[in-house]
């Protein structure tokens, strides 16, 4: 296993948010100054589970061309729907096809389209709300009422 | 993103070509109006000599920021004039400036207005309800406001907006956002049937207007501004901007009593839907801004990813619940 240099980018950032909210939050007066430095002390929350997770798209992505493929199988017609879809990178060739199909699905009432809403749907949503926990720090921070530092 | 001690020289200097003084416009610190993500907004507070005698002013600055939710300073001073002129209280614009030279982005100078943008007493959110209903009765079509989109039918204005957000949030985005693109589609075909044409403030509720006792002094933020259907506005209000007030179905009653105007709980569902969309695609444009350093400020990252997620995921619920009900 690597061995890390140091301090590492966590601890950088964890002393980072224990500055903001020890240092700098308690000699701010300034009622949109305390929002900013709030809403930092969120971004670096973020980016501390970025770097200890998974910083890249691909997974999903391999996901939702796993279904989609699966969807092809199962309704060869919906090919149509995809002509033209390719895009600049993997990932956004993916979500295009996503897209054209949940908008397919919402226009049509047939055995494909009940398809789409039920293996290709739930797995957007679901990713979608796995993105949206992983930002929740944010959002959190987001009124300026910082959270205690967990180191 | 505005640096206001950079800025304040300039805005002083500004101020001294336009206004008439004897020897140039003195301006204080800039202080930032904590309100608001769309525009930076500052309270100036200038002073001058006239003919020997001291002046003293405020003006309210509203500076651009690279885009944000897809708006620009233009059509909003255009339709601000617009409602002046038609008797609705707005702020006075004094003057605009579009070179990025003078500041760093386009701004815009208002009269200071005096009051609050806070919680408004009971009286002041009477007022504000009333007067969101009269600006729905306003013959848009004699006040030749200047706006980019004149829809021909109601519908028109529905698919008009859809397209409006979707171009927002394409402009802003990384990767494709496919339950946004799904929801736009389910907007065009599940479009209540009883639409009106009037205009539509766009962003109403509680920080967007000045009140001081029980009056409403001004309406703001007219960026989202169009001809659409007024339930647009009330939902806005009710289920989005005016929830730290009292919950939707409170809203949906208190509307009914304040105005007449009874909103069924398909039609609330629809526009909750359509509201949410808007807010997730007006947000995306904030990721842009943040990553490409316009304004990596981090409530930017924050309104470009999770205040836009939560918004998604909000309406991709009451569109999984429809289809839930049509399967029924």
């Amino acid at each position: 296993m690597p061995e890390a240099k140091r301090p590492t980018v966590d601890e950088v950032l964890a002393g980072a948010l224990h500055t903001i909210e020890n240092q700098l939050l308690p000699n701010l007066e300034d009622t949109w100054a305390r929002a900013a430095a709030s809403q930092l002390m969120g971004t670096l929350e973020y980016a501390r589970a970025l770097i200890a997770g998974d910083e890249h798209v691909d997974a999903q992505v391999g996901e939702v061309e796993a279904v989609i493929a699966g969807l092809l199988r199962e309704h060869p017609a919906l090919e149509a729907v995809l002509a033209g879809s390719e895009g600049g990178t993997r990932g956004f060739t993916a979500l295009e096809r996503a897209s054209r199909l949940l908008s397919h699905a919402v226009a049509n009432e047939s055995a494909e389209a009940e398809a789409i809403r039920a293996e290709l749907r739930p797995l957007i949503v679901r990713q979608a709300t796995d993105t949206l926990q992983e930002t929740m720090p944010m959002l959190t921070a987001f009124g300026g009422r910082p959270r205690r530092v967990e180191r | 993103m505005l640096n206001v001690e950079v800025a304040r020289p300039r805005v002083a200097a500004f101020l001294s070509a336009k206004v008439p003084c004897d020897g140039g416009v003195e301006v204080g610190p800039l202080e930032r109006i904590t309100i608001g993500h769309s525009r930076g907004m500052f309270r100036v507070n200038a002073s001058w000599r006239r003919g020997g005698e001291a002046v003293a002013r405020s003006f309210a600055l509203r500076v651009e920021q690279a885009g944000m939710f897809g708006t620009n300073t233009l059509d909003e001073v255009r339709t601000m004039r617009a409602m002046r002129a038609a008797g609705f209280p707005v702020a006075n614009i004094r003057w605009v400036e579009f070179d990025p030279a003078v500041i760093g982005t386009p701004f815009f100078l208002m009269d200071w207005v005096e009051g609050s943008s806070g919680p408004p007493n009971e009286a002041a959110l009477r007022d504000y309800v009333a007067k969101l209903h009269e600006l729905h009765q306003l013959d848009w079509r004699a006040k030749e406001i200047p706006f980019a989109r004149i829809p021909a039918i109601p519908l028109d204005a529905v698919h008009q907006q859809v397209d409006r957000w979707m171009a927002v949030h394409r402009w802003g985005r990384v990767l494709p956002e496919p339950l946004l693109e799904e929801a736009a589609t389910w907007l065009k075909r599940n479009a209540p049937e009883d639409l009106r044409l009037t205009l539509v403030h766009g962003d109403p509720g509680p920080l967007n207007f000045i009140h001081e006792g029980d009056h409403v002094q001004a309406f703001t933020d007219w960026e989202f501004s169009h001809v659409g259907d007024p339930n647009e506005d009330w939902l806005f209000l009710g289920g989005m901007r005016g929830r730290g007030v009292m919950e939707p179905p409170q809203w949906r009653e208190y509307i009914a009593d304040v105005t007449g105007h009874v909103i069924t709980k398909e039609t609330w569902a629809y526009w909750d839907v359509f509201n949410q969309f808007k807010g997730a695609c007006a947000n995306t444009s904030a990721l842009r801004i943040f990553i490409t350093g316009a304004n990596p400020a981090p409530n930017m990252a924050a309104i470009g990813t999770a205040l836009k997620l939560s918004m998604t995921t909000h309406l991709s619920a009451i569109i999984g619940m429809s289809y839930a009900r049509e399967g029924e």
